[in-house]
């Protein structure tokens, strides 16, 4: 009994005590998990062998769990990859971006087969995509802004064979890491 | 010191390896939140050596002497706390990340550590910084030994911490057995024995731990000095399990088996009539110490 009471105090008692021996975690700097950025551009069929258009736009407080002050943001990886029944030959392309109210800026271009990129070609281990630093600098600003600022993709590009019906596209995905604390 | 300030101090080590992330967040919501942000594997890396350190104090300080009659009556209630090291191998583990594998902090470790992208020259970061600043992972518990019969003592400890302010109620139990080898081989100059002990401790529904040690002790009284020493194969098991709230995120739940399997002991005890006092050090791949009083006999 008077072990239990004792151990009762001890417990009412650790609030008063600074335990420096353990941080806050609500102080600690950790990096979050960020939902992809991504979007999807429709071949067009016909005979125009030159495609292009803008996707709806992205607000990043959607992709960052509530209740965090972010500290920092970087990309770590782009996947492109093409879906459709029809090889369309060698294409290349530009994607863009947007933040805000500012122009865009490209984001990063890519270029290679049709088939080539019915497997996901990732940034990490393709040579078929080529990041441009200022236009990643431009989504991590994106998301970083207070309040975040809207993120708009929008692409151009070429491929060798016009699709002849409307279900072949283009499919991008933007993979950041952030850091942060709670708030 | 005083026994009733010096237990103060163990059960204040107690609760602060038992609720060593708890006391600081004001809510599980926190707590949620934080873990949410993880891999399952990023987080076994991080917290494991929380499992390895804390698994090694579990099956640590359980004897101190191995002089056990064939028959009479023993009884003794010690105070026992132990603590294993931290060191720099439990500061780092590797982190396989899309970009690459990396040496980064533990729960024990320094800053968060990053390696540089190679594609884009901007750092990837190990999911956190440490945040446990401290050279041992203390803990400490209450201990019964009794006995003796058919050369064989009894060891329980318990220990039960209530639900209190939001936080669930803890539990540390341990039972075990030690045997007088003496008894069959009267010719050992030393006291010898032999004991097995089973350990358990869980936090709500947060942690559960479980340990087991098998091993031999030694030792020899000197007047009121009395030099022990043993070897132990042990085995332990830390399940964190946790739900969030928000049933889109995955639950929670990854076991580690503790990294010590093996310590040899080294120790001495003072014995004074009713009241004993004792430390050990013990070494494998985890350092650990462990010191406690006794009273009885």
């Amino acid at each position: 009994m008077k072990m239990k009471l004792l151990a009762l105090l001890v417990i009412a008692a650790l609030p008063l005590m600074a335990f420096d021996c353990i941080t806050d975690p609500s102080k600690l700097t950790i990096s979050l998990k960020v939902s992809p950025l991504g979007a999807t551009f429709l071949i067009n069929p016909g005979t125009n062998t030159q495609y292009g258009g803008m996707a709806p736009a992205i607000n990043p407080a959607s992709l960052v769990s509530s209740g965090y002050t972010l500290t920092g943001a970087s990309i770590y990886d782009i996947t492109v990859q093409t879906t459709g029944p029809e090889d369309l030959g060698n294409g290349s392309g530009t994607v863009f971006v947007a933040v805000g109210s500012k122009s865009r800026d490209t984001l990063f271009t890519y270029s290679g087969t049709w088939t080539q990129f019915n497997t996901p070609q990732s940034l990490l281990a393709s040579s078929a995509i080529a990041l441009n630093q200022s236009g990643a600098n431009d989504i991590v600003a994106a998301l970083t802004s207070q309040p975040p600022l809207q993120v708009t993709f929008s692409a151009a590009g070429t491929v060798k064979t016009a699709p002849s019906k409307a279900d072949d596209y283009l499919t991008v995905q933007v993979y950041m890491q952030a850091s942060g604390h709670k708030n | 010191m005083t026994p009733l300030r010096h237990t103060g101090r163990l059960l204040v080590a107690v609760a602060c390896a038992l609720l060593v992330v708890a006391p600081r967040l004001r809510a599980q919501s926190n707590f949620e939140k934080t873990l949410d942000q993880f891999n399952q594997n990023d987080v076994k890396g991080y917290i494991q050596p929380f499992g390895d350190l804390f698994g090694t104090d579990m099956n640590a300080g359980m004897f101190h002497s191995a002089e056990i009659a064939r028959t009479g009556f023993h009884m003794s209630f010690e105070i026992v706390g132990m603590a294993s090291m931290v060191g720099d191998a439990q500061k780092t583990y590797t982190l396989n990340s899309p970009v690459g594998s990396f040496k980064t902090a533990t729960i024990f470790g320094g800053g968060r550590d990053s390696l540089i992208n190679p594609k884009t020259g901007q750092p990837y970061y190990g999911i956190a910084g440490g945040f446990i600043n401290t050279p041992a992972l203390p803990l400490a518990a209450p201990q019964i030994t009794i006995g003796d019969v058919f050369g064989t003592r009894a060891i329980i400890r318990y220990i039960g911490i209530p639900a209190l302010s939001g936080l669930p109620s803890a539990s540390l139990f341990g039972i075990g057995a030690q045997h007088s080898v003496n008894q069959w081989l009267p010719v050992i100059p030393l006291d010898v024995a032999a004991h097995i002990y089973y350990s358990k401790f869980s936090f709500g529904d947060l942690i559960n731990f479980s340990g087991l040690a098998i091993g031999a002790q030694a030792s020899k009284s000197f007047s009121v000095l009395r030099v022990y020493g043993g070897l132990q194969w042990e085995k332990s098991s830390m399940e964190v399990k946790y739900t969030p709230a928000d049933v889109t995120v995955p639950a929670v739940d990854i076991t580690m088996d503790g990294a010590n399997s093996f310590r040899a002991t080294l120790g001495l005890c003072l014995h004074l009539g009713f009241f004993s006092i004792f430390g050990d050090a013990n070494f494998g791949s985890i350092t650990n110490y462990s010191a406690g009083i006794g009273f009885g006999g």
